[in-house]
């Protein structure tokens, strides 16, 4: 065996597909909470899924409160309001309504409920967290990153990362989304894609595998219906059966995060998203092929196509061929959604703007992150540039 | 892919698979504020040498307050009461349960009475009845088979009143699970067989019966593919750590994913035949495999066809033509037995008849498949299986079973 040990934790329950609002009651009752806190933000309050939520919990006896005013800015005194709420109103968990600052404010908020206000300074860092907080629960209503369902929680300096920020349970009902961009679609789609594909092909960790499988089963079978729906024209989505399935990706993609801290696309793709003008989960796609090609050029490595192509194609691909339709597969995925957005979804670094001396400042703080060289990060950032294969260069 | 239009997966237990994972428990305690664990074992564990492995791995770097090692081979109420008040006068902080399924119960039991501060484990009976997270719990498997390390289920058995007490909770789950090849390297091949058969056995009724989900399916192909690769490797070179990691990493996957679907008929049969003739789990497990399969073939054969890969891998796979893949798959898992009963010098057996006890006597007389038979029809797991079982179904595969005979599927009543 390669590795002599691996770990994996994710501490959140589940719960997917119809109606699965409906299990929440019985679900904060079996933790003894009578009185969650919703948080969540004007424009989700706005688009009227809170209605569902409360409809749950109509005959629950659990009384809900709901707060809707989550911003992005001074979210440090966003969170005094929360907790002087919080205490003063008697609650006994949360609920985050949302995506990305609001799952914050709640996992911040969780700390200084559960263990005072001195924690939100004492616990920062790493692992400083040393028992289980309140109930915590995590609904999507549109895009998410995955950072809603992992370890880590961010509000301004204020940095945390530990198990039990991650939730107690995330429920992705279909009910609780709304439209959102096509373009923050195909964002968040090739984030997980790229987290997940990463993890697969670095982690000799089963466990690891069978999560990133299943989500890359999911992205497999949404990007055909992303693609179809044709939407860079009026920048809305039609049809909302994907956005649900894109966050139980996503959800996965948070907890796959949680466990792998070695990955390369993901601090790669988001520095160089900083200096040009595609978004992370782009970035990420892009240069995803030049990683594995060097991550896995010492390993059998076709065993990756398994997720992307299930069973029965991955059986007829004859083995050596396996790894080059992988990344025969990632390419088809970028160059259709280029071709698609009319070239609004860029296939190079190039064509998303980086220019090319921004790459050496790129290297410089990626090598600081990674054991891999210096030399072979700008070789990955050279081909990624203009679009060159590794192999050919 | 089958994806049910609702399904929630939750595996709450941090696993720790490796060599050398032993001396990663201090850690972990550390890490949820405790230092003063209790050390829960049976007599047979501490006599292999298993308990003072754990004890040296750990006693460096933390105090241990106490090892009970008291835990009988069907777990009970006053060893559960017992143990629990030895734990509060030595102040312990948290439980680490190193053993099978008995210790693991008996581990949970204590950690309830604990964690909420009472003296009878019996207060706490019925759904609902835990409402808080228990004290840190860490699960030490030495069997790598029944998954318990990441089941939320105790049974502790009532000897007094003659009973048995179910108790369910996410909050039964312990904190980690240390899969340790050096907990497994001394089990003798005849137990690591069926054993290993158990945990298949899990990941293949997850895989194939009624609550599969994509998220348990991932874990249950893993779980097949890993033993498959694995189970002979053991058997030849019994010390082989790397292969005995394998089988103790799959059975705890298998864990995960059954616990997250449920099981099926292989078990439903597979427990009355434990329970009416005392047989190990895992030989009737090993011996029912084949059956459940065919039984199953014509509402799942799909889902049994795809086990082939995972079992016999791409090559196999791909070479089968596509009709033949259900049928082969269930060849495979007769071959597996026919090969582990060979390399147990014919220990493992093969069918109901050839099971016997330590004094060669049959343990499965054919006059006591009828009271198998009506056994089964109150079992859980029977309403998971994909096809309706009823006595004479049962009676039928025992039969087919017993004698050694495929199942003719002509005669399975299709519903
Ligand atoms: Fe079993």
């Amino acid at each position: 065996m390669e590795n002599s040990s691996f770990e994996y934790l994710c501490r959140t329950k589940t719960g997917f597909g119809k109606n699965a609002l409906d299990h929440l009651p019985s679900d904060l009752s079996a933790m003894d909470a009578k009185k969650p806190f919703v948080i969540t933000s004007k424009a989700v309050a706005q688009s009227g899924v809170t209605a569902h939520l409360i409809d749950a919990f109509k005959e629950s006896g659990i009384i809900l409160g709901i707060w809707d005013n989550a911003l992005n800015d001074n979210l440090v005194d966003t969170l005094r309001d929360l907790t002087d709420l919080y205490n003063n109103k008697g609650f006994d968990a949360i609920i985050a309504l949302g995506g990305g600052v609001v799952a914050d404010l709640s996992k911040i908020l969780n700390i200084i409920v559960s263990k005072g206000p001195h924690a939100l300074k004492e616990c920062k860092g790493t692992d400083n967290i040393d028992a289980p907080l309140k109930p915590l629960v995590y609904i999507p209503s549109g895009i998410c990153t995955g950072r809603e369902t992992s370890r880590y929680a961010c509000v301004a300096e204020y940095a945390y990362d530990s198990q039990f920020l991650m939730p107690d349970i995330a429920v992705i009902d279909p009910r609780m989304f709304s439209k959102a961009p096509w373009e923050d679609m195909v964002n968040e789609a090739l984030r997980s894609f790229t987290n997940c594909l990463e993890s697969y092909a670095k982690e000799d960790n089963p466990l690891i595998r069978s999560y990133a499988y299943t989500a890359l089963g999911v992205i497999m079978e949404a990007l055909p219906n992303i693609m179809e729906s044709d939407l860079p024209n009026n920048n809305q989505s039609q049809d909302q059966e994907h956005l649900p399935l894109l966050a139980k990706a996503s959800v996965i993609n948070g907890y796959l995060i949680s466990n792998c801290d070695t990955l390369v696309c993901r601090p790669l793709g988001k520095m160089i998203s900083e200096k040009c003008s595609a978004p992370e989960g782009v970035c990420m796609a892009i240069i995803l092929p030049y990683v594995l090609e060097f991550l896995c050029k010492d390993r059998e490595t076709g065993r990756i196509l398994l997720p992307l192509a299930g069973i029965e194609r991955y059986c007829a691909i004859p083995d050596t061929q396996r790894f080059g339709k992988v990344l025969f597969i990632i390419r088809e995925i970028i160059n259709d959604f280029f071709r698609i957005s009319n070239g609004r979804v860029p296939r190079t670094l190039e064509e998303a703007g980086l220019k090319q001396e921004d790459l050496a400042g790129i290297v410089e703080s990626m090598s600081k992150r990674t054991d891999i060289e210096s030399k072979a990060l700008a070789l990955i950032l050279d081909n990624a540039m203009s679009g060159r294969s590794m192999t050919s260069s | 892919m089958y994806i049910p239009s609702y399904y929630e997966f939750c595996c709450k237990v941090k696993t720790v698979a490796g060599h050398g994972t032993l001396e990663r428990i201090p850690g972990l305690l550390e890490a949820m504020g405790a230092r003063n664990p209790m050390i829960i074992t049976d007599k047979g564990v501490s006599q292999a040498g298993l308990a003072t492995i754990v004890i040296n791995a750990i006693e460096d770097k933390i105090s241990i307050g106490s090892v009970e090692d008291d835990v009988p081979p069907d777990s009970d109420l006053k060893v559960v009461n017992h143990i629990a008040s030895i734990y509060k006068k030595k102040a312990c902080d948290s439980i680490i349960a190193v053993g099978g399924g008995s210790v693991l119960d008996t581990a949970k039991g204590v950690n309830i009475v604990v964690s909420e501060d009472a003296d009878d484990l019996m207060q706490f009976t019925g759904a609902g009845a835990l409402k808080r997270e228990l004290k840190p719990l860490i699960a030490v498997p030495t069997t790598a088979g029944t998954g318990s390390e990441v089941t939320l289920v105790a049974v502790i058995a009532d000897h007094d009143n003659n009973r048995k007490m179910l108790f369910t909770s996410y909050f039964l789950l312990p904190d980690a699970a240390i899969i340790d090849p050096r907990m497994t390297l001394t089990l003798p091949v005849h137990i690591a067989a069926p054993t290993a058969m158990d945990a298949m056995t899990h990941a293949i009724e997850a895989y194939i019966c009624l609550s599969k989900n994509p998220l348990s399916d991932a874990h249950a192909l893993e779980a097949i593919e890993m033993i498959s690769n694995n189970i002979m490797a053991v058997m030849e070179a019994p010390d082989d750590g790397d292969a005995r990691l394998a089988l103790g990493t799959a059975a705890t996957l298998a864990g995960i994913a059954f616990s997250n679907s449920m099981v099926g008929m292989i078990h439903t049969l597979g427990h009355s035949v434990g329970s009416v003739c005392h047989v190990p789990h895992g030989t009737c497990m090993s011996i029912l495999l084949p059956y459940g399969l065919e039984y199953n073939m014509h509402k799942v054969g799909d889902r049994i066809a795809e086990l082939l890969f995972p079992l016999a891998g791409a090559k196999v796979y791909a070479t089968t033509p596509r009709q033949e893949r259900a049928q082969k798959c269930v060849q495979y898992t007769r071959d597996m037995n026919q090969k582990l009963y060979e390399a147990t010098n014919g220990i493992h057996a093969r069918n109901l008849k050839e099971i016997t006890d330590r004094d060669q006597n049959p343990m499965v007389p054919q006059s006591k498949l009828p009271e198998i038979a009506r056994t089964a029809l109150g079992d859980g797991s029977i309403f998971y299986n994909p096809e309706a079982l009823e006595y004479d179904d049962c009676l039928m595969v025992l039969t087919a079973a017993w004698q050694g005979e495929k199942l003719d599927q002509s005669k399975v009543r299709k519903g």
